[in-house]
């Protein structure tokens, strides 16, 4: 394993290889820097680039954004209280905290160490289970595939949003767009409506840039595309990182996050955000200093950066063995595959030439660690410059990039139209507080998943409880069930604790 | 604490509007599923079961949400996460008629894309949209729709190798002049 792995670092070394994951790392930095934009926005906007390229550095370029996404996000949060995405709401309680008491350099010193540790171990572990995961996958069939599919889709339900039922709304209105166009068995139209465009199927490209890209964009416009908290710039910005007997005295913060972010990034749908606040919210609750977090502690920042950044790798690598993305980066990740015509799973692990381009991906995720830690300490002060670009400028440079990356997909206008389509659609699931991520998952997973279905009905004369009598099917039917339960146990057991308060208009069910 | 609004049957069909559409939407698409036209052979199911399976759950749900939004409309319960940290991540909506403003003046430039060529429709496309997003400063404006019409042209056709539109007589002149300068054939 670690000569392959080592074969893995020496293309990653290549000039090009190299030059994209850079590349990488700076979009990633400054895209989950600015409030609007975003890590996925990122990956979604980096993927017409890639067409041309051949497939590493394709995904070299879209993993290092996607680590260094899950970074960034934390030196404007210290610093001005401007948290870029949604994982970094957590940065704000200690971090920026830490900051105002008078040591930003030291917060942003944590920040750094704890996206280097939770980084570097959980790709560690991760590399380590891909070959014992890959050899599970091999022994899949049909209905275990589905019910992988299944278990994947009701986990992303489950996680997705406060509102379960918008959440399965979401899902469906995915798993819909994926039936549009020609049917694979019969050959029949399916909801094409005589409208040539919708034959060949609705691409994933067009779903990914409307609803990621376009989408956001409409919905910071309608929000009048402002940064909260304009003293940027005005801090000084240097990093200084803690001594080996400062994280000597937090080892048990470091190990349990540690932990928590590489179990919680295999679950599809507990992204990066949602691991960053549960890492924060067992800190809270079993922390020695559980009762001082929040006042600018150590552990308050150690524990959602590791969670959020050791997510990641949890996600590439069921990603790489199952062909099942977990994340909107992730399906972006698996979008770069298909377009280059590589269908990722465990077959990946069977060929030479495709098993060096796997060690390539996983000496990337190495790589992008350390380098996002390096550009972090080195560069921190040019990359926050990104939030003085003007917000009205931006967002019409992203959505010149939506339309003619799509539009450069297969030089064809339907399909920046399509794009508009998607991107309102995006625009209307934000305003009503629909998930998104659960719509993309669905687009994507909805052919694998069709095909397994429609496969077992047939191999089984149409008995609907082959999926729950093998082994590994039966197992994940049962997984899925209890991540169905989640969301209502969870519900239960607000409602019973949270005070009802003053009613407000529009409040979802 | 707020005082209690009423809570009339208006705001009840303005929570479960969503879900109704929804579910009408639903509806439609289950008609078509039932319609779908393939040789049918014993046992076996068609190219409408799986989507019929997923538009079942689609009607049930939306009906759920439907009925709990109306019932519930109003009610609104303590979030774990602090509300005004939220508000940093997710502001308010303060500016919805420029969301529509923002997707006529895109529609617009598709239709005129064809016609006037991709450099002079991005042009027009960017400064709008830059107004839009409340960068109103003519001139640097003005300066910076060329600046990224230019750019978008040069990475995408020189470097990414994409045919964009160069519109029609006279104004593919422009185009087939811009191209010729930047060395596209």
């Amino acid at each position: 394993m670690l000569v392959n792995l080592a074969h893995g670092f020496v293309q990653v070394f290549q000039p090009f290889d190299l030059l994209m994951l850079f590349v990488g790392l700076l979009v990633g930095m400054a895209v989950s820097i600015m409030p609007g934009l975003g890590l996925v926005m990122g990956v979604v906007l980096a993927l017409p680039f890639t067409y041309q390229m051949p497939i590493e550095p394709s995904i070299i370029l879209l993993t290092a954004i996607y680590f260094a996404g899950t970074y960034a996000g934390c030196f404007t949060a210290i610093l001005y209280r401007i948290p870029g995405e949604p994982m970094d709401v957590p940065m704000l309680w200690d971090g920026y905290t830490m900051g105002r008491r008078g040591s930003p350099a030291k917060a942003l010193g944590w920040a750094l160490v704890a996206a280097l540790i939770g980084g570097l171990v959980s790709s560690a572990v991760m590399v380590v289970l891909a070959g014992p995961m890959s050899d599970v996958a091999l022994k899949f069939d049909s209905p275990d595939y589905f019910a992988a599919v299944f278990f994947g889709l009701t986990t992303v339900v489950a996680l997705a949003g406060k509102s379960m039922v918008n959440s399965l709304i979401s899902l469906c209105v995915g798993l819909l767009v994926a039936t549009v166009g020609i049917d694979s068995i019969y050959g029949t139209q399916r909801f094409t409506f005589g409208v040539p465009i919708l034959r060949d199927g609705v691409q994933l490209v067009e779903v990914l840039v409307g609803m990621y890209g376009l989408g956001e964009v409409l919905a910071r416009i309608g929000q009048g595309l402002r940064i909260s908290h304009a003293e940027s710039g005005q801090q000084k910005v240097a990093t200084h990182l803690p001594s080996l007997r400062e994280l000597f005295a937090i080892k048990t913060t470091l190990i349990r996050s540690t932990i928590l972010g590489t179990v919680l990034g295999i679950v599809p749908g507990a992204g990066a955000t949602i691991t960053a606040f549960i890492s924060y919210g067992i800190e809270k609750q079993y922390g020695r200093r559980r009762r001082q977090l929040g006042t600018g502690l150590p552990e308050g920042i150690v524990a959602p950066q590791i969670g959020s950044t050791a997510s990641v790798a949890g996600h590439m690598i069921p990603l790489l063995t199952l062909g099942l993305p977990g994340s909107g980066a992730t399906a972006v990740i698996l979008a770069a595959f298909l377009l280059h015509g590589v269908q990722p799973g465990p077959m990946l692990f069977e060929d030479p030439s495709s098993l060096l381009m796997v060690n390539t991906i996983f000496a990337a995720m190495f790589a992008s660690v350390v380098g996002m830690c390096l550009l972090g300490f080195l560069w921190i002060r040019v990359i926050v410059k990104v939030l003085q670009i003007p917000q009205g400028v931006l967002s019409a440079i992203v959505v010149m990039f939506c339309l003619v990356g799509a539009y450069a997909n297969r030089n064809n206008m339907s399909d920046v139209w399509m794009i508009v389509i998607f991107g309102v659609l995006g625009y209307l699931f934000e305003k009503f507080k629909f998930p998104i991520s659960p719509m993309v998952l669905g687009a994507i997973l909805g052919p694998v998943g069709e095909s397994a279905f429609m496969r077992s009905m047939i191999g089984s004369g149409n008995d609907w409880t082959v999926f729950f009598k093998g082994p590994i099917s039966g197992t994940l039917m049962a997984g899925s069930l209890v991540a169905l339960s989640y969301p209502l146990l969870r519900e239960l057991l607000s409602a019973r604790r949270r005070p009802q308060v003053a009613p407000s208009a529009g409040s979802g069910p | 604490m707020t005082a209690t609004a009423p809570i009339t049957p208006l705001r009840r069909l303005q929570a479960a509007l969503p879900y109704v559409v929804v579910f009408a939407v639903g509806a439609f698409l289950y008609r078509t599923a039932d319609g779908f036209e393939f040789e049918e052979s014993s046992g076996r199911i068609g190219p409408g079961a799986w989507p019929k399976l997923i538009l079942v759950l689609l009607l049930l749900t939306a009906l759920w949400g439907a009925i709990s939004s109306a019932v519930h409309a109003g009610k609104a319960v303590a979030e774990a996460v602090n509300e005004a940290d939220e508000a940093l991540v997710r502001p308010p909506e303060i500016y919805p008629y420029l969301v529509w403003l923002a997707v006529g003046v895109t529609l617009g430039y598709l239709l005129l894309l064809p016609v006037i060529g991709f450099f002079l429709a991005t042009i027009a496309f960017v400064f709008v949209l830059m107004y839009l997003g409340h960068y109103r400063r003519p001139l640097p404006a003005a300066l910076l729709s060329v600046a990224v019409a230019f750019a978008f042209m040069f990475v995408f056709m020189r470097v990414v190798y994409v045919s964009l539109p160069a519109g029609t007589a006279p104004f593919d002149r422009l185009s087939f002049a811009l191209m010729a300068a930047m060395g596209v054939h």
